[in-house]
């Protein structure tokens, strides 16, 4: 779990590469038919003799092997997902399946380190799908017609460049909220962030964000009339959020920024540091998406809540919080020597009996119609603070510079901005370098 | 005879056979050097031109890669990169097969080289994956140095495999075309040999032909030249009978066929004549009742005249004594308004005693005054009789006022009682003089037109009747015309069988000489032997 966390609070989904590299050491390898788990280590492939279309009767050839990239977290999942997809075709083949463990959020640099040795399929955020598309990495997906009827029509958007279909759709959920505990904050309370501030520093606690990350940051600039965003090409950056005009300005969201930072109630922290506070109980409230669902329902039990986010003041005004949204895709390798079994092993992953299973194991809100649609995920409060949320969030479409710039002013921003340089100009050098080419 | 024409027939067959088995022969090896001329070329055309025709392809394709590999570093945005990427994979895959198509036409000695090329192919493969990943990943640098050094690598290491390949190909292609000489002289030597030995049985082969074949046929066909001419000769003579034969019968035709036209077309003249004959006997017929009607009209009209008259009288006379009893009621009573000036004398009259009675009331003042205290009472009494005088005075003069008026009004309204009389008199009965006068002249104009109409009426009857005696006679010339125009058809049709059959031995007779002329063209050519 922790990994996944870690990589949510990094620089969009990149900072963790290394670490997830490592983690992709523990690898796990199951067998169906003619293996047993544990039994290899190896992520290599082997040559596969037939790279068309599986056939009948494929019992007396060869295994067909398939190595899948998951996060750590969904290794007992994808156990049971690969179990039942050897049960499913049992008469056509026999699978020796490798499961390694790899980050989301860093996948695209994990498959560029070694395209043609990397995973069959894999699952990444959808702010690689671009990239990934333009190093041939993935192909078109053959059934597309069918995908895009069978999943949420921003899962689908998320998925595609253009009108194409790049990737299977498998959450659609990769947002963030307000989670809080209800011994300390009444409903009232949590819709104004001074307020929640307040709160917690009459009690001692803590409301935790992550401010090294520039993918939360957003939430202060989003619903601003600043604007940022991925121009035409693709790859480069729009950016105004150093503008000097208009209701707000941005030097009044480093202004913000900088009294939330000074409240004795607001505590900028990682992902997993958040869940190490709300486990000693020093954070009674924090910022973070769905996948802390269950750890937090485990430690606060009843009391945990989970809302939309909340105001912040800015420049005499209360502005509503914004987030980024996005979802999780699967992908197949396009140079899979077993592409076809590839294609239909993710398939059966984002099926939506499985997408049912993975919300009922991890909590992951499903981006197939049908199953976002059952009474269990409209009954989770994690889900439903994502829904409020939605309206205020805004599909992540940013080119690789937007990342670090904004994390640097951030982390200054939360040191109370101990370089003590003029705001005006460190804004107008993040924009600088956000936008560069 | 039927041993000279089996000798002929020997003597004919004899040089034939010898120049089919010449020929024959001669084919024979001819059909040998081209397949073997063939075989050589195919050699050099599946193995060698094929195989350097599929190396060109797989350099080719690999410079393509190459360039697309840089495009996608340069390119500017992510739609561009995939398009790109599509594009390398392609080209990777008609590489692939290239390369696979080139495996038949390496020899066992070049085995090595090609399996190198292949390995080269296959890390320049993975080079590029790796190049493409860094430029989609936005790692331009590493991704120049992947081009710069890897794919540039294995790339220049396959270009010098695949030059190793064509040179050993172009070689191999040298070798084969000189092959391919040789055989081509030794099928010349010996098509050249084998055109000597034919062109000496030609020879042979005419002079017998002219000895024993063409000489006896050359005779026997003059003899038939001579025959064919008389024959020729005869047919020309009656062929010219004949013509002149069928000329005339055309011309007569013709006339008869012209005859008919003109007959044909008086009948149908005769046809429209009846037809209008009747037309008229129809209008004439309308004509007679058409006059039959005016004559009852003009009658009756007669009869309305004298009514128009009659009552034109009696109104002017009614006219006449009503305006005279009005004119003798309008004189009395203008005369008896002139009693209203009676009014005016008896006013005068009143005005009179009023002046009396004022002197009068005057004088009994006076008195009442004289009489003092007891005359007081008198005096207010000759007051009153004083201006009761005076009001009698003004009604009078009033009354003379309004008796003016009334005596102008009554003079006015004489004057235009006397107008109107004069108006009655002098317009509205001349006018009812003039109705008479109109009813009595439209009285006699009835009766002219009656009268003529009666005239028309006769003439009109005794029109149709001739009318009717003229119809019965043109019927009767129409009929006998259609008649004769039939019995002229039935000759034109005669003359025209004539006419075909005519023409008929004509051809016949061209066809004769059409045959006689044949057999002459077919003797002749024997006879040019």
């Amino acid at each position: 779990m922790k990994q996944i966390y870690e990589t949510r609070s990094g620089r969009g989904y990149r900072r963790f590469g290394c670490v997830c590299a490592a983690a992709a050491v523990s690898t796990a390898v199951f067998f169906s038919g003619c293996g047993k788990p544990g039994e290899q280590k190896t992520q290599k492939q082997t040559q596969a003799e037939d790279e068309t279309e599986p056939t009948k009767g494929a019992k007396k050839q060869a295994p067909v092997k398939l190595t899948v990239w998951g996060a750590e977290e969904d290794q007992e999942l994808i156990g049971q997902l690969m179990e039942s997809f050897q049960n499913e075709y049992k008469d056509e083949a026999k699978f020796q399946f490798t499961y390694s463990v790899q980050s989301e959020s860093n996948c695209k640099n994990a498959l560029f380190g070694d395209l043609e040795q990397a995973a069959d399929v894999f699952a990444f955020a959808d702010d690689q799908l671009h990239a990934l598309a333009a190093a041939g990495a993935i192909d078109p997906i053959e059934n597309a017609d069918t995908i895009r009827t069978e999943h949420l029509a921003t899962a689908v958007e998320a998925a595609s460049v253009g009108d194409t279909m790049y990737a299977y759709p498998l959450t659609a959920d990769n947002g963030y909220f307000m989670y809080y505990n209800q011994d300390y904050f009444t409903k009232e309370d949590v819709e104004s962030l001074e307020r929640m501030l307040e709160v917690a520093a009459e009690h001692g606690k803590y409301v935790a964000m992550d401010w090294s990350s520039a993918w939360y940051v957003y939430a202060f600039f989003g619903n601003t009339g600043m604007e940022v965003g991925l121009n035409e090409d693709g790859i480069t950056n729009y950016c105004t959020w150093n503008q000097k005009k208009g209701a707000i300005k941005g030097v009044d969201v480093a202004r913000s920024m900088l009294d939330i930072a000074k409240s004795p109630g607001f505590s900028s922290r990682t992902d997993a540091e958040f869940l190490q506070g709300v486990q000693d109980g020093s954070v009674i409230a924090g910022v973070s998406g769905v996948w802390n669902a269950v750890a937090i329902q485990d430690l606060w039990k009843e009391q945990m809540c989970a809302a939309k986010l909340p105001s912040f003041a800015c420049a005499g005004q209360q502005v509503q919080m914004a987030s980024f949204s996005g979802c999780k895709l699967i992908g197949v390798n396009a140079y899979s020597k077993e592409k076809a079994w590839a294609a239909k092993l993710a398939e059966w992953i984002t099926n939506e009996q499985n997408q049912n299973l993975r919300f009922k194991l991890r909590g992951q809100g499903p981006s197939n119609k049908q199953a976002a649609a059952s009474s269990q995920v409209q009954g989770s409060p994690a889900i439903a603070a994502l829904l409020a949320q939605a309206e205020y969030s805004q599909l992540q479409r940013v080119g690789g510079k937007f990342w670090e710039p904004v994390e640097t002013f951030a982390k200054n921003m939360a040191q109370q901005n101990a370089s003590g340089e003029d705001l005006q100009k460190q804004l107008d050098r993040m924009a600088e370098q956000v936008t560069a080419r | 005879m039927r041993n000279s024409r089996l000798s002929i027939q020997k003597r004919l067959m004899i040089p034939i056979l010898l120049l089919g088995m010449v020929a024959f022969v001669s084919n024979l090896l001819s059909v040998y050097h081209v397949s073997h001329v063939n075989a050589k070329a195919a050699q050099i055309v599946d193995d060698q031109m094929a195989g350097a025709s599929a190396l060109a392809k797989i350099r080719c394709n690999m410079l393509n890669i190459h360039k697309l590999a840089l495009s996608h570093i340069v390119a500017a945005d992510y739609n561009t990169m995939i398009t790109i990427a599509a594009q390398i994979k392609e080209e990777e895959a008609l590489l692939d097969d290239s390369l696979e198509q080139f495996g038949q036409y390496v020899a066992p000695e070049e085995e090595g080289v090609y399996k190198e090329l292949s390995n080269d192919y296959t890390e320049f493969k993975h080079a590029l994956v790796r190049l493409v990943c860094a430029s989609a990943d936005s790692k331009t640098q590493e991704a120049y140095a992947y081009a710069n050094e890897e794919v540039a690598v294995f790339g220049s290491s396959a270009e010098q495999r695949i030059v190793t390949l064509d040179e050993a190909f172009t070689a191999r292609t040298q070798e084969a075309r000189q092959e391919l000489s040789r055989v081509y002289l030794t099928s010349i030597v010996v098509t050249c040999i084998t055109i000597a030995a034919g062109m000496m049985l030609v020879i042979a082969a005419i002079s017998i032909i002219l000895k024993n074949v063409v000489k006896p046929i050359k005779n026997m066909m003059q003899t038939l030249q001579g025959s064919s001419e008389r024959i020729n000769s005869v047919v020309g003579d009656v062929l010219g009978k004949t013509r002149t034969s069928s000329k005339s019968t055309k011309n007569l035709h013709s006339l008869m066929e012209a005859l008919s036209a003109a007959i044909q077309k008086v009948a149908h003249n005769a046809s429209k004549i009846s037809d209008n004959a009747s037309d008229v006997n129809e209008d004439v017929n309308d004509m007679v009742k058409e006059c039959g009607e005016i004559t009852s009209y003009a009658s009756a009209m007669k009869v309305r005249a004298s009514e128009m008259e009659q009552t034109a009288l009696s109104n002017t006379e009614v006219i006449e004594a009503k305006a005279s009893q009005i004119l003798v009621e309008l004189n009395e009573a203008i005369e008896n308004s002139k009693s209203v000036d009676q009014v005016n004398t008896l006013t005068k009259e009143i005005l009179s005693i009023s002046v009396s009675t004022n002197l009068i009331a005057l004088n009994a003042s006076v008195e009442a005054s004289r009489a003092g205290e007891a005359g007081k009472g008198f005096a207010v009494v000759a007051g009153e009789v004083r201006e009761l005088a005076d009001s009698c005075a003004k009604t009078a003069t009033r009354i003379q006022e309004v008796n003016q008026v009334v005596t102008k009004a009554v003079s006015h309204l004489s004057k235009n009682a006397q107008d109107l009389i004069d108006y009655m008199n002098e317009t509205i009965l001349a006018q009812f003089q003039v109705f008479v006068y109109a009813g009595q002249q439209y009285k006699e104009d009835a009766s002219y037109i009656g009268q003529e109409m009666e005239e028309f009426h006769q003439k009109s009857q005794h029109l149709r009747s001739s009318m009717e005696q003229i119809v019965a006679s043109i019927k009767k010339i129409t009929n006998a015309i259609d008649e004769g125009a039939g019995d002229i058809s039935g000759v034109a049709g005669s003359t025209k069988s004539l006419v075909g059959n005519m023409a008929d031995i004509t051809d016949r007779m061209d066809v004769n000489k059409e045959i006689v002329e044949e057999l002459r063209e077919q003797t002749e050519i024997f006879a040019n032997l």
